[in-house]
């Protein structure tokens, strides 16, 4: 009789429920769920939780490893913890699992001697997902040379899909570098910094823009012309040099191929 | 999707990033490769670039880490799925795989391959979702995992469970020797039983991996030479199934590519071994190379 099994075997989503519920605390093991001794079930259900905690301290490491060398692996694996407890991953792709740390380490209490981390966090993230980005033609130097003073000043570029723009009032630029093999101690970390994350020939890179630059690459952002966005540039930076900044950007794979370059 | 698992034959090894460049520049003679799905998930970069590249001189074989077939939870299937049908939209697979196993609760993934409770409720429900997945994805294959622990509700064997799914649904079964090894020890299932459970003509893939031997539990961990014991198991595979494509699959502390090149080789070997002699004229001894 259907009524009479129900009542006996707990129901599948119940048992996932309570088995997840438990994976989460570290409270005892649910040890009456499982098959043989409770003593081993519980020893063996710590095993998932180790696998769950390891799972998110590598996937964690893999998108911050600067922020793992500047809290140290032990400090890290808690935040891990603490981290994916707080912040549920939806997905069943781990290089998502971290999306939202910038904003978590805004609040998490130990950190908060340390108001620079949320930036460093920012600018790994923006190189993690650039990693992974679309693998969309860039434009190149030679095709907007062929363009004549007018159109080129007209030209509305789009930022590949691999590159972002980074702003910190904090030298995380700095402190980013410092932490990549043969790196230096960076001077004074109470100095802005601008930076554009992209993705030549496949490897993510830092690229550290001056005050005109950045302020062109974020007009670009925002849907300006090319011409509107270098006057910006030189309103922000006297010294700033158009043909330096724009050769610069290009060799770097900043934009997008124009669309229709002649009709733009 | 137009597949035919007759275009994977013979011993495929795991691609992982680690071994990218040499297998760019050196093209090492294997039948064939198998990723995980889920590393491919992203709009492009790096990894999507390399497969994009071998694909071309290699079959595929998409194995899915993350879909957790058997979660009660609907919530993460449908978007899931949908990621491995655009993967496989790209690389044109020989055969996908996924596991027997749940991953996620409402709210939440779990990001690993849970044990999967063995009763006919969740039957019920993992012949509707592998019915889901072979509508988009046709034929896929579905893999028994190792567990820590089984549960006090469970009415069935793995094996006669991942029969009646292949039995109800068409889908294959891929075989884990090693994984029958470690539930063998876990949970004193014997594993010569289990594979004698599934019926041949569902086996469609064999895996092959190295285990820890912890005071606890046995740990598949894929970070080790394949145990002895899981080669002579894998002889009596060939025997019963014959020469089913079979993976060596390393995760864990990723060795140089010779290893695992050398492991494929073994497998060969006893594969042909064992398909020439039969079950009982499988020597242990003979066949540690």
């Amino acid at each position: 009789m259907p009524w009479t099994r129900k009542r006996s075997v707990p129901e599948l989503r119940d048992l996932q429920a309570r088995f997840a519920a438990a994976l989460l605390s570290s409270d005892e093991a649910p040890a009456e769920l499982f098959s043989g001794s409770g003593e081993l079930a519980a020893r063996r259900f710590a095993l998932y939780r180790g696998n769950l905690s390891a799972n998110w301290d590598r996937s964690l490491g893999n998108a911050y490893p600067v922020l793992r060398q500047l809290l140290g692996a032990e400090f890290f694996r808690g935040l891990a913890r603490e981290y994916g407890r707080d912040v549920p991953l939806c997905a069943g792709d781990l290089n998502r699992f971290g999306d939202r740390l910038p904003e978590y380490l805004e609040t998490f209490e130990p950190l908060s001697d340390y108001p620079y981390m949320p930036d460093v966090a920012r600018l790994e993230w923006a190189l993690h997902t650039a990693h992974y980005a679309h693998n969309a033609p860039a434009a190149s130097a030679p095709a907007l040379a062929s363009m004549d003073t007018e159109a080129l000043g007209a030209l509305r570029l789009r930022l590949h899909p691999a590159c972002s723009l980074v702003y910190s009032a904090w030298a995380v630029e700095a402190i980013w570098r410092a932490h990549q093999p043969g790196g230096r101690t960076p001077g004074n970390i109470r100095a802005e910094s601008r930076t554009l994350i992209c993705r030549p020939a496949w490897r993510a890179e830092v690229l550290p823009l001056s005050r005109g630059e950045f302020a062109a690459l974020d007009a670009i952002r925002t849907g300006a012309d090319l011409g509107t966005a270098l006057e910006t540039a030189q309103d922000a930076e006297t010294a700033f040099d158009p043909a330096v900044g724009l050769s610069r950007w290009l060799g770097r794979g900043a934009f997008l191929v124009p669309a229709d370059p002649s009709s733009a | 999707m137009n597949r035919s698992a007759d275009s994977l034959a013979g011993v495929g090894i795991g691609l992982r990033g680690g071994h990218y460049r040499d297998f760019l520049d050196q093209r090492p003679d294997v039948d064939w490769i198998e990723v995980h799905t889920e590393n491919y998930f992203g709009d492009g970069g790096w990894d999507l670039a390399v497969l994009d590249t071998l694909r071309n001189d290699y079959p595929l074989s998409l194995h899915g880490v993350g879909l957790g077939i058997g979660s009660a939870s609907d919530e993460h299937f449908a978007d899931h799925l949908e990621k491995v049908r655009t993967v496989a939209a790209r690389f044109e697979p020989a055969l996908i795989s996924e596991h027997l196993c749940w991953a996620a609760v409402p709210g939440r993934h779990l990001n690993d391959l849970l044990p999967m409770p063995l009763t006919t409720e969740a039957l019920d429900l993992v012949c509707h979702r592998v019915d889901r997945a072979q509508d988009i994805l046709g034929r896929i294959l579905l893999e028994n995992v190792s567990t820590h622990l089984r549960f006090a509700a469970d009415t069935l064997s793995e094996a006669q469970f991942l029969d009646e799914v292949a039995k109800r649904t068409g889908c294959g079964v891929l075989l884990d020797i090693n994984n029958l090894y470690v539930n063998e020890c876990n949970h004193r299932e014997d594993a010569r039983q289990a594979m004698t459970a599934i019926r041949p003509e569902a086996v469609g893939e064999l895996h092959l991996a190295g285990h820890l031997v912890t005071g606890d539990s046995v740990i598949d961990h894929h970070g080790a030479p394949v145990a002895d014991v899981v080669w002579a198991l894998y002889g009596e595979a060939v025997s019963r199934l014959g020469r089913v494509p079979t993976l060596i699959e390393w995760d864990t502390d990723l060795p140089a590519l010779s290893v695992l090149l050398d492991e494929a080789r073994k497998a060969r070997k006893v594969a042909g071994q064992a398909d020439k002699d039969g079950a009982n004229a499988v020597d242990p001894e003979a066949i540690r190379a």
